[in-house]
C-alpha cells in the first residue's frame, strides 16, 4: 500500500475513526493492529521479519535491564542480531539477484530501484530504533519499558515504517505515555504537512525523475556539460523532494493519532558548510550516526589520543560515520565513495575550524552566506555522482560535466522544477516553519491550499503509484 | 499493559471550514474562467488543440476541432470512419453537397479518419461516436488496412484508450467525466503533458498535423501542405507498403466492418472502398489481382450483410493532379472523391 495512493487514504480514516472510537487502553493496540496490517499489504513475509525482530528487541531490552556481568555480551549480540538481519536481508537479497539475473549493481536505474524494493520494508530504519534503544538500555539513560504493544508501536508504526523518520525510544514511548489532545491547530498542522509533502512528491519529484535523462548517469559521455549539470541537479532535487514529501507527509499523518514525528529536512539546500548539511539533511538518521557512531568514536579516540587537534582526532569520526552512513545506503562501492568525499569535505571544515578558526555562519555577511550555500550545495551534489552514477560510469560521468563547449538540449523542465522548488524552500525558511502558510491570511492560505491541491490533481491524474526513492534503503 | 493508558483525545470544537471553502471557491473561479476561455472561438483557433490525455496527438487535436464543431454546427450526424485515406480522402462538404443535391438536407458530417486505423477498431470508435451524437450515418472507408492485421499500438488504439473515448464508451471514472465535460480540465491535462517524457515529441506531433480548425468550425488541410505532403511520407514508401501487405483479406477484419450494422442505433452504415493511386502496385504487378479480389470479397459480405457498398470511382476521375501521394488524395481530390460518394449514397436513398 502506497501511501500517496487514496487506499492509504481510506486506510489511515478508518484507523483514526476506529482509533478514537475505542477506548483509550485499546488505542495502541489499534494502532499496532493497523501498522501490521498495513505491513502485510506490503507482504505477509516482511510482516513476520518485523515482529521477530520487534520481539527480539523488546526482550534485549529487558534482559539488558537486569545488568549483570553479561550485559556488554548481551548489547553486542542485540547489535550483532540487528545488524546481521539488516545485512543479510538487505545486501545479500541484492547480492543473489545480482547474481541470478545479471543486473549491474553499479548505478541507480531502474533495475537497482526495482531489486532493493524487495528488500523488507522499512527494515532499515527499525533496525536502526531497535540499536539505538538496546544502547540506550544499557548505557542507562532509558527505562527499558514493558509495554510490549507500545514497543511495537515504537519499532513498526505504519506512518513511519516505510522510510523513517528515524525515532528515539525515550521520545517516541514517552509520547505514547502521555495524555495527547488532538484539536483543532493539530489538525491543520496536520493537513498543512500532508498537502505540502503531496506537492513535493507528486507536483516535484514525480515528474523530475520521469523527466530527467534516462540512464543519464550510465551513458555520460552522449551528455554535453550543460545537460548533465542539469540532470545532476535534477536528480538532487528529486530525491530531496522525494524524501522530504514523504517525511512531511507521515509527520502530517502521525499528528492526527497524536505523535509528533521527528523532523528530517530544515531546508538543506540553504547550507552554509556541510556540518550545517547533515544537520538539516536526513536529520534523525544524522543524529542517529553522531549519537552512536560519531561520539563513540570520537570519545573512544580522545581517550588514546588527548590532543583535540590530533589528525586522527580530527578525521577518524567524520569517515567512520560517513562510512557507516554509506553502508547504510548500500554496498555499492560508488555509494561507499560518496560516504568518503563527504567525509573529507567535513574534515577539512573541522581542520579549518579547530585549527584556524571560523565565525559562525549566522554572524557572515549575508552575501557571503549565500555563495557559500552555492558552494556547499555545489560540493554536495558533486559529491553525489558516483552515488548516482557507479564507480564505473564516474569518470565519464565527471568528464561530461567539463565539456561546456557546446550547449546540447538541456531540458528547462527540470529547472522550472527546481525554481519552485528553492522557492517552496524559501518560504518555508523564512517563516522558519514547514507549515507558515498556516499563519499567513486567509485569502492567501486559501490560494495557496488550491493552488497545491489543483497541481496535484493534474500532476497525478490517476497514477500516483511511483514508490519512494527512500523505501529501497 | 498493566498500567492504564492515558490516550489521545480529539478535540474539534471550534474547527471551521472556511479554508476549504475558499480554496474550494477559488479553484471553481479557475476553472469557470478556463472553461469559458476554452470555449472561446479566437482561442480554439489560435492556441494549441486542448489534450483529451490520449498517447496520440493528432486523436487530441481531431477531438478538439470536433467538440469545436460541435459548439458551432451542432454535433455531427454523420461521420467518415477510415485510416489517414480517408482522413485526406473524403471532403464532408463536398459529400453534404452531393446529398443535398441528390435531395437528402441536414447532414453535418465530420471525418475522423484516424492514421493508421485498421478495421478492428472501427465498431468501437463508433460505437463511441453514436454515444457522442447519434449519428444519422457512418461511412467506413475500406483501404488496404482491411486487409492488414492490427498493429496494437496505433493510433487507433491509443484514440480508444484516452478518456474521452472511454467516456463515450461507458466508463464514468472521474477523469472521463472531466475529460468529456470539462474543457478546462482538458487545458490542465496539457500541463500534465509538459512535465511527460518525451514532451517535444508530443510538441512537434501538434505542428505536424496538417488541419487547421477556422473560427467558423471548419476543418481545413494547410494550402501549403497540399503540394508539400509532411506526416505520411515516409510511410508511404510505396514498394515498401505494398511489398509488406498480403492483400488477402482478414476474415476478423472483415467481420468488425460487418459489426458496424449490428451496432445500436437508427444510424445507416455505408462501406466505401477507398481509391489507391494506380502507381501503388507498380512494384508488385502481381498484388494488382489480389487486392481486388480482397475488394470483391468485401463487396459481397458487406453486401450480403446488408451494407451499402460503394466501390472505387473509375480511375480516370481521379487523375494525377488529385493525388498527394500515392495513397492519399489531395484537398481538390478529397472534394471529388467526397462528391462521388455523396452522388452514389443519395442515389441509394440513405439514410
Amino acid at each position: 500500500m502506497n501511501i500517496t495512493t487514496l487506499t492509504f487514504a481510506g486506510f489511515v480514516l478508518a484507523t483514526l475513526v476506529l482509533f478514537y472510537l475505542v477506548p483509550a487502553r485499546w488505542q495502541n493496540p489499534v494502532l499496532l493492529a493497523a501498522s501490521l496490517f498495513f505491513l502485510v499489504t506490503w507482504s505477509w513475509t516482511f510482516a513476520l521479519i518485523a515482529v521477530i525482530l520487534t520481539a527480539f528487541n523488546f526482550t534485549m531490552g529487558l534482559l539488558l535491564a537486569r545488568g549483570g556481568r553479561f550485559k556488554r555480551l548481551l548489547l553486542w549480540v542485540g547489535i550483532g542480531t540487528n545488524a546481521a538481519a539488516l545485512g543479510s536481508l538487505k545486501y545479500g537479497d541484492t547480492l543473489i539477484q545480482n547474481l541470478a539475473l545479471g543486473a549491474s549493481p553499479d548505478t541507480l536505474g531502474t533495475t537497482f530501484l526495482t531489486l532493493k524494493l524487495l528488500v523488507p520494508i522499512g527494515i532499515s530504519y527499525y533496525v536502526l530504533q531497535g540499536i539505538s534503544y538496546l544502547i540506550d538500555v544499557s548505557r542507562g539513560t532509558l527505562e527499558p519499558t514493558r509495554r510490549a504493544v507500545d514497543f511495537g508501536v515504537y519499532m513498526i508504526y505504519f506512518a513511519r515504517v516505510v522510510s523513517g523518520p528515524i525515532e528515539r525510544a525515550g521520545r517516541f514511548l514517552g509520547q505514547l505515555k502521555r495524555p495527547r489532545r488532538v484539536d483543532r491547530h493539530v489538525v491543520s498542522e496536520a493537513g498543512a504537512l500532508i498537502t505540502v509533502g503531496l506537492f513535493r512528491k507528486l507536483v516535484i519529484a514525480d515528474p523530475l525523475f520521469r523527466i530527467l535523462p534516462e540512464d543519464a548517469f550510465a551513458h555520460a559521455s552522449s551528455l554535453t556539460g550543460p545537460e548533465m549539470a542539469l540532470a545532476l541537479l535534477g536528480f538532487v532535487f528529486a530525491l530531496y523532494n522525494d524524501f522530504a514529501g514523504y517525511t512531511e507527509m507521515v509527520r502530517g499523518v502521525g499528528k492526527l493519532f497524536g505523535i509528533e514525528l521527528t523532523r528530517n529536512f530544515a531546508y538543506p539546500l540553504f547550507s552554509r558548510n556541510f556540518n550545517e548539511f547533515w544537520n538539516r539533511w536526513h536529520i534523525s538518521l544524522s543524529h542517529w550516526l553522531r549519537d552512536y557512531v560519531y561520539y563513540p568514536v570520537s570519545r573512544w579516540l580522545l581517550r588514546r589520543f588527548h590532543n583535540p587537534r590530533n589528525v586522527l582526532n580530527l578525521a577518524v569520526p567524520a569517515l567512520a560515520t560517513m562510512l557507516v552512513s554509506a553502508a547504510w545506503h548500500d554496498a555499492r562501492l560508488g555509494v561507499l565513495l560518496w560516504g568518503g568525499i563527504n567525509a573529507g569535505y567535513l574534515v577539512v571544515e573541522r581542520v579549518r575550524a579547530v585549527w584556524w578558526g571560523s565565525n559562525p555562519p549566522d554572524k557572515q555577511p549575508l552575501a557571503l552566506q549565500r555563495a557559500k550555500a552555492g558552494v556547499t550545495f555545489g560540493l554536495a551534489a558533486l559529491a553525489g555522482v558516483p552515488f548516482l552514477a557507479g564507480v564505473t560510469h564516474l569518470r565519464p560521468a565527471y568528464g561530461s560535466l567539463l565539456h561546456w563547449g557546446t550547449l546540447g538540449k538541456p531540458d528547462l523542465r527540470i529547472l522550472i522544477l527546481v525554481t519552485v522548488t528553492l522557492g517552496l524552500d524559501w518560504i518555508q525558511s523564512r517563516g522558519e516553519d514547514e507549515r507558515v502558510f498556516l499563519s499567513w491570511p486567509m485569502p492567501a492560505k486559501a490560494a495557496v491550499f488550491a493552488l497545491a491541491i489543483l497541481a496535484i490533481v493534474i500532476a497525478t491524474r490517476a497514477d500516483v503509484g511511483a514508490p519512494f526513492i527512500y523505501q529501497a534503503f | 499493559m498493566g498500567d492504564a493508558q492515558p490516550g489521545v483525545r480529539l478535540d474539534l470544537s471550534g474547527m471551521s471550514a472556511r479554508l476549504v471553502l475558499a480554496a474550494a471557491s477559488m479553484l471553481l473561479a479557475v476553472m469557470a474562467a478556463l472553461e469559458i476561455a476554452g470555449r472561446v472561438p479566437s482561442i480554439q483557433t489560435q492556441f494549441l488543440a486542448p489534450s483529451i490525455g490520449s498517447a496520440d496527438r493528432h486523436v487530441e487535436i481531431q477531438v478538439a476541432y470536433l467538440d469545436a464543431y460541435s459548439e458551432r454546427h451542432g454535433a455531427p450526424n454523420c461521420y467518415f470512419l477510415g485510416s489517414s485515406t480517408v482522413l485526406r480522402g473524403i471532403s464532408p462538404s463536398a459529400f453534404e453537397d452531393a446529398m443535398r443535391q441528390g435531395g437528402i438536407d441536414g447532414l453535418h458530417c465530420y471525418n475522423l479518419g484516424i492514421q493508421g486505423m485498421n478495421a478492428l477498431y472501427a465498431p468501437t470508435v463508433a460505437q463511441a461516436l453514436i454515444e457522442y451524437s447519434h449519428p444519422r450515418l457512418i461511412l467506413y472507408g475500406a483501404d488496404t488496412a482491411h486487409v492488414d492485421p492490427p498493429t496494437g499500438h496505433g493510433a487507433a488504439q491509443k484514440a480508444l484508450d484516452s478518456p474521452w473515448f472511454q467516456y463515450y464508451l461507458g466508463d464514468r471514472s472521474p477523469e472521463s467525466v472531466a475529460v468529456a465535460w470539462l474543457r478546462s480540465y482538458r487545458y490542465l491535462l496539457m500541463l500534465n503533458r509538459f512535465f511527460q517524457p518525451h514532451f517535444t515529441d508530443w510538441w512537434h506531433e501538434s505542428e505536424k498535423f496538417d488541419f487547421k480548425l477556422d473560427e467558423q468550425g471548419h476543418v481545413h488541410s494547410r494550402p501549403a501542405d497540399r503540394t508539400n505532403p509532411i506526416i505520411f511520407e515516409s510511410r508511404n514508401d510505396d514498394s515498401q507498403g505494398a511489398a509488406s501487405s498480403r492483400f488477402t483479406p482478414l476474415q476478423s477484419n472483415i467481420d468488425a466492418i460487418v459489426q458496424l450494422a449490428a451496432l445500436p442505433g437508427p444510424q445507416q452504415v455505408v462501406v466505401g472502398s477507398m481509391p489507391l493511386h494506380p502507381s501503388y502496385f507498380a512494384n508488385q504487378p502481381n498484388n494488382i489481382q489480389a487486392y481486388d479480389r480482397a475488394k470483391e470479397k468485401l463487396e459481397s459480405v458487406t453486401q450480403a450483410n446488408g451494407l451499402l457498398y460503394i466501390p472505387e470511382p473509375p480511375r480516370e476521375m481521379l487523375y494525377d493532379d488529385l493525388w498527394l501521394n500515392r495513397l492519399h488524395l489531395n484537398a481538390v481530390g478529397a472534394d471529388v472523391f467526397g462528391r462521388y460518394l455523396g452522388e452514389h449514397v443519395s442515389r441509394a436513398k440513405a439514410p
